[in-house]
């Protein structure tokens, strides 16, 4: 069972994320202000932490530079209320592995923290990915399947490079542009979901994994089998 | 002359009114002159008749006899080449005196005649000259004609045609070199003040207007500006502290409503109960795709917040957003077309934000162009910028609504029963306002269509950094 840490002086919110937690296997514990966030993550045990960037005493920054000070690497899901892209960039850089912005979907932050706690993908090795028939090398950037060679595009060897590493798990709209395209902003369900499509037409075949679509919330890939 | 390129060149008030007091004073000059002129000639013409008529006077006197001897006698004494005369017989030959010829377009009616073209003098310079005259019929028959040169009236002419040339030259010349003076310095004054009025409105709003040591009047009228200036600046901020707490305050209920939905979700509920549920969280979503979409507007408006400015090539840019949009429209049966020239000069500013244009831009024209249709992404180098455009030909937006589009949440008749929340377009206007680009909005090829223009302005790339 997985063990988070949640940082949040607002209690709904923290309330809500906790739930929601629960509710995907975890095991939460709330800290309501930076000073206990802190010494909490600084005691250990947390696979993960949430962590809100403007708390009343301790900032969010604060208390993840000073973790990566003291060599604690618990990967940390700043939340924030500041969308600004400078926020992100000072969040990221101070040592965040991840930056949501208020207002979030719980969804989102689940498939973001599954994200961040995700042990290396059976079947990676170095440069190699494996998913039910489809073999990927990273470094040749070519697929096969079943043995038969794919020829993808750029983008679309990056949308199945991401979905591969997270196979079996979601992953949203927002994060797949993130990945591929490196922006930061909602593109609209449409433009996503089409290149999904034409990714998902050129590795249709027997053995070959599936890009399963969750309404509302993002995409799987899947075995078939 | 760098004038302004919004407007034609402005003139200098003071240049102009320089120019009208010149004109004003060689007008006046010329009739001041003229009148004095006239009225001296009229004098000196006086005063020639005056003469004239008492020599004749003395003359009728004396018997014809004694004339010649007479003539001869009291004519030594006038000035030679002023005074003259001349003694003919009835048939025009020459008796004596200094003038040789008889004129017959001299009348005789024993009234002084001005002459344009003078009698024939023998003495002392051989000219013919303007003169006064008087022809006397002597009761021997013989033409007595007497004359006084009208000389002296051509040199007053002279004079005063000098004064008068001297006076518009003195007056003209400098009165030419303050207007073009005038016209340079004040033009460049409010020039200086157009500027700093142009960064202003383009959301600088600590910009003041500068004011000079003079202290003169466009001084006046620019602290004045200032003080306005201030005031809205403080407004402004105030406006802006509002909305951001509004916006900061709305954010927390927002994610616990949301939350709050998200929790009933999970519980064991009638059908009925997850519809209506489901669509209370559909409504949640399009709140905060739109709250968010203004407050990043919001955000954008800030136009300090230039830190993520680099150089890049803008046809990478669009590559990349042809790439990003190719499947869709390929999906509508639209044809994508991406024409970029091969000397893209490199632009400033952030890709991540100009990326996010370009999407709203392209989703706008594949959402609205029927399928089938064409939409262009193409780079045109411009002599002072280069432009983007994105033209499509689809229904286009109506003339009158082109300038309401990029106002937030604005939506346009056509646009109504398509997804969107009417803030697209105001994102963009957002983006290019902060990287200084021109947006325009206008019909494509042959009126048909959309062509929306990203000027961008190719000095940014020199200073944009900064």
């Amino acid at each position: 069972m997985n063990r988070a840490l949640v940082i949040e002086d607002d209690e709904v919110t923290a309330h809500a994320i906790m739930t929601e937690l629960d509710a995907h296997g975890f095991q939460a514990q709330w800290a309501d202000n930076g000073r206990d966030g802190l010494a909490l993550a600084i005691a250990g045990g947390h696979d993960v932490i949430t962590l809100d960037r403007m708390l009343p005493d301790f900032d969010g920054l604060t208390i993840v530079s000073t973790l990566r000070q003291l060599s604690i690497q618990t990967p940390v899901l700043m939340i924030s209320a500041l969308s600004d892209v400078d926020e992100r960039v000072r969040g990221l850089r101070s040592g965040g592995d991840d930056y949501l912005t208020k207002p979030f979907s719980m969804i989102e932050m689940i498939a973001r923290l599954e994200v961040l706690l995700r042990d290396p993908a059976p079947g990676e090795t170095e440069h190699c990915l494996r998913f039910g028939g489809l073999q990927m090398n990273l470094i040749a950037q070519s697929v096969t399947l079943e043995g038969q060679a794919i020829a993808l595009l750029p983008t679309e060897f990056k949308l199945l490079t991401y979905l591969m590493r997270n196979a079996g798990q979601l992953v949203t709209r927002t994060m797949l542009f993130q990945e591929v395209w490196g922006y930061h902003f909602d593109p609209g369900t449409n433009i996503i979901e089409v290149h999904l499509a034409r990714l998902r037409k050129k590795i249709e075949g027997p053995g070959a994994p599936a890009i399963q679509t969750i309404r509302g919330s993002g995409y799987v890939l899947v075995d078939k089998d | 002359m760098s004038s302004s390129t919004k407007t034609e060149r402005w003139r200098s008030s003071g240049s102009r009114l320089i120019g009208l007091y010149a004109l004003f004073f060689v007008a006046w000059g010329a009739v001041f002159t003229g009148v004095l002129y006239w009225e001296i000639t009229r004098y000196l013409g006086t005063v020639a008749e005056r003469t004239l008529m008492q020599r004749a006077h003395y003359y009728q006197k004396v018997s014809d006899a004694a004339l010649v001897a007479e003539l001869a006698g009291s004519e030594v004494y006038s000035t030679p080449g002023i005074d003259a005369y001349g003694l003919f017989e009835a048939n025009g030959a020459h008796l004596t005196g200094d003038l040789l010829k008889l004129r017959s377009n001299l009348p005789d009616d024993g009234q002084v005649h001005y002459l344009e073209r003078g009698l024939s003098i023998a003495l002392p310079n051989e000219e013919t000259r303007s003169s006064y005259a008087l022809r006397l019929d002597r009761a021997d028959g013989r033409i007595l004609i007497l004359a006084r040169d009208g000389g002296s009236i051509s040199a007053v002419g002279g004079i005063i045609g000098q004064a008068l040339f001297w006076g518009l030259s003195l007056t003209l010349v400098p009165g030419l070199i303050g207007w073009r003076l005038l016209r340079r310095r004040p033009i460049r004054r409010v020039e200086r003040l157009q500027r700093s009025t142009e960064r202003i409105v383009s959301g600088n709003l600590r910009e003041r207007l500068p004011l000079s040591a003079r202290r003169d009047e466009l001084d006046m009228l620019a602290n004045a500006v200032n003080t306005m200036l201030e005031h809205i600046e403080q407004l402004m901020l105030e406006v802006k502290g509002v909305c951001d707490g509004i916006a900061h305050d709305l954010r927390t209920p927002l994610t616990r409503l949301r939350a709050r939905l998200y929790q009933l979700q999970k519980l064991p509920l009638q059908q009925v109960h997850v519809d209506t549920l489901n669509l209370a969280l559909e409504e949640s979503e399009s709140i905060m795709s739109r709250f968010q979409g203004l407050l990043r507007i919001s955000e954008l408006e800030d136009t300090r917040r230039r830190s993520a400015f680099e150089a890049f090539q803008p046809e990478r840019l669009l590559q990349q957003a042809h790439e990003f949009y190719e499947p869709l429209a390929h999906e509508k049966h639209q044809e994508l077309i991406l024409q970029t020239p091969d000397d893209c000069p490199l632009l400033q500013g952030d890709t991540a934000l100009l990326f996010e244009a370009m999407v709203n831009l392209m989703d706008n024209a594949i959402k609205f162009t029927q399928p089938g249709g064409h939409i262009c992404l193409r780079c045109v180098r411009k002599e002072h910028s280069l432009n983007i455009e994105v033209l499509d030909n689809g229904p286009g937006i109506p003339r009158e609504e082109r300038n309401s589009v990029t106002r937030r949440l604005y939506r346009g008749d056509q646009s109504r029963q398509q997804p969107g929340n009417g803030l697209g377009l105001s994102l963009v206007a957002a983006i290019a306002r902060l990287h200084g680009f021109g947006l325009k909005i206008e019909a494509g090829v042959d009126g048909r269509g959309t062509r929306v223009t990203l000027e961008c302005p190719l000095h940014n790339a020199r200073h944009g950094a900064s």
